[in-house]
């Protein structure tokens, strides 16, 4: 029997599921404890991978921003709403890793570090793009506005990427991206790279879903209507 | 082009000369406002005199600036300004650029005594000097901040909400430019005359990346296929 498309979608994000759920396990039973940190240390492979979705998130949004502004239909802005809705989750979920993180290691949940700070102002910025997406009725006011918005979250990205080399702050310099090479061993470094790409696939499935839900929604509202 | 902005800056600058509400207003709350955050810093010596100049005169200008950017398309949707200029297919770089040309000379009237005044009031040494270095250097933090606080105007001037939501986007989206903005003022009045470090060049970055945003994303909602 030939699978519907709901199905397919169903079991493409119980796959991806189960792809995260193995590096966490491998995170958990499998890879070494780290010298200096310990056993702490693996929650890198939820915080980060949370951290690069976070954004990717803000990336997907500016792209859909961008298409919405230029063709207008409906299907970009849905997509730019759920990439927003995503974002936010993402950047929620690294804020309470970071600060379980930052517990042991720095002693304190939260301190006014410059990644921190600006970490929590590009979740400010999700939420302000839902509460402004919220503020108009359907239609090209709500489509431009929010457009708009998206492509200035991403002005930010960069800001919060650098701000481990432009402030001193306690948060640790870049470990994957760096000159030189990465600062990880090899063991670790490659289960790393899975989280984070099982992690990305996973929000990506998330923004689809969500973004079809919404579309199904504005359906339903305007047939009512 | 130019003509055309720099009619509609001198057009929007008597609108606010018109009103000694709309003139008056924004220099009253920038006053209040510097009074209240130099109470709470207190006197703190010759020493901090400097960085406390710069710490106030931002943040003062900051939320002065909010006022200012809010205001800066009221009059426009009023009298459905832009419905006219889709209809009349008019060049909306000029528009921004006389937009942003009227509201810079505005917010600048206001920073001039107001740096003056904080200059005063902390007992720098070279009273003048300070006040000229730090309102050149707000003047090039205004280039990128003024672009973007007339988006955020534009895209939240339809809403119902906008009071609230125009800080709430406001303050988050200028923190790159006021970060590089204070940290250059403390190199500006910390070390010696002419040396400026990467925080100026950030503030110029930000600059260029706020302007071009700005023109692009207002020739889009000024587009006639975005009309409502």
């Amino acid at each position: 029997m030939l699978m519907s498309k709901h199905n397919k979608e169903f079991f493409l994000g119980l796959a991806l599921f189960f792809v995260v759920e193995i590096c966490w396990f491998f995170a958990l039973f499998i890879v070494p404890a780290e010298k200096m940190q310990g056993e702490v240390y693996r929650i890198i492979y939820l915080h980060v991978a949370s951290a690069v979705t976070t954004f990717l998130a803000a990336f997907i949004l500016m792209i859909f921003s961008i298409l919405s502004l230029r063709s207008q239909a409906d299907r970009w802005m849905h997509l730019g709403r759920a990439s927003a809705e995503v974002g936010l989750i993402f950047t929620v979920l690294t804020l309470i890793t970071g600060s379980i993180w930052g517990r042991p290691t720095w002693g304190v949940y939260w301190t006014w570090d410059a990644r921190l700070t600006t970490t929590l102002i590009l979740g400010i910025l999700y939420a302000g793009y839902l509460v402004l997406y919220s503020s108009f009725p359907h239609g090209q006011e709500r489509s431009r506005a929010s457009a708009i918005l998206g492509i200035l979250i991403f002005s930010c990205v960069p800001v919060i990427y650098k701000s481990v080399t432009w402030w001193r702050t306690l948060h640790q310099p870049p470990t994957l991206i760096r000159e030189g090479g990465s600062t990880l061993s090899p063991e670790f470094l490659y289960l790393l790279i899975a989280s984070i790409f099982s992690m990305v696939l996973l929000s990506l499935w998330f923004i689809s879903v969500r973004a079809k839900n919404l579309a199904l929604k504005h359906e339903i509202e305007s047939l009512s209507v | 082009m130019f003509k055309q902005a720099w009619l509609l800056a001198k057009i929007n600058l008597k609108a606010d000369f018109s009103s000694k509400e709309r003139l008056v207003s924004p220099f009253l709350f920038s006053l209040i406002t510097l009074i209240l955050f130099a109470f709470a810093f207190g006197m703190q010596g010759k020493d901090a005199a400097a960085k406390l100049l710069v710490a106030q005169s931002f943040l003062t200008l900051f939320f002065t600036l909010q006022l200012v950017f809010a205001r800066s398309f009221e009059f426009d949707f009023e009298d459905g300004f832009f419905d006219l200029v889709r209809a009349r297919r008019v060049n909306p770089i000029s528009i921004f650029c006389g937009k942003a040309l009227a509201v810079f000379c505005f917010c600048f009237m206001i920073c001039i005594p107001l740096n003056l005044f904080a200059s005063v009031m902390l007992g720098v040494d070279d009273v003048a000097q300070a006040t000229l270095n730090l309102s050149l250097l707000i003047a090039l933090a205004l280039v990128g901040l003024i672009p973007l606080g007339m988006l955020l105007a534009l895209i939240t001037s339809g809403t119902g909400n906008r009071h609230i939501l125009y800080p709430l986007l406001y303050f988050p989206l200028t923190t790159p430019a006021l970060l590089s903005g204070v940290q250059s003022g403390l190199e500006l009045m910390t070390t010696k005359q002419g040396q400026f470090g990467p925080w100026l060049n950030l503030l110029v970055v930000f600059d260029v990346i706020y302007i071009t945003l700005g023109i692009v994303l207002f020739i889009e909602f000024l587009s006639p296929k975005n009309s409502n």
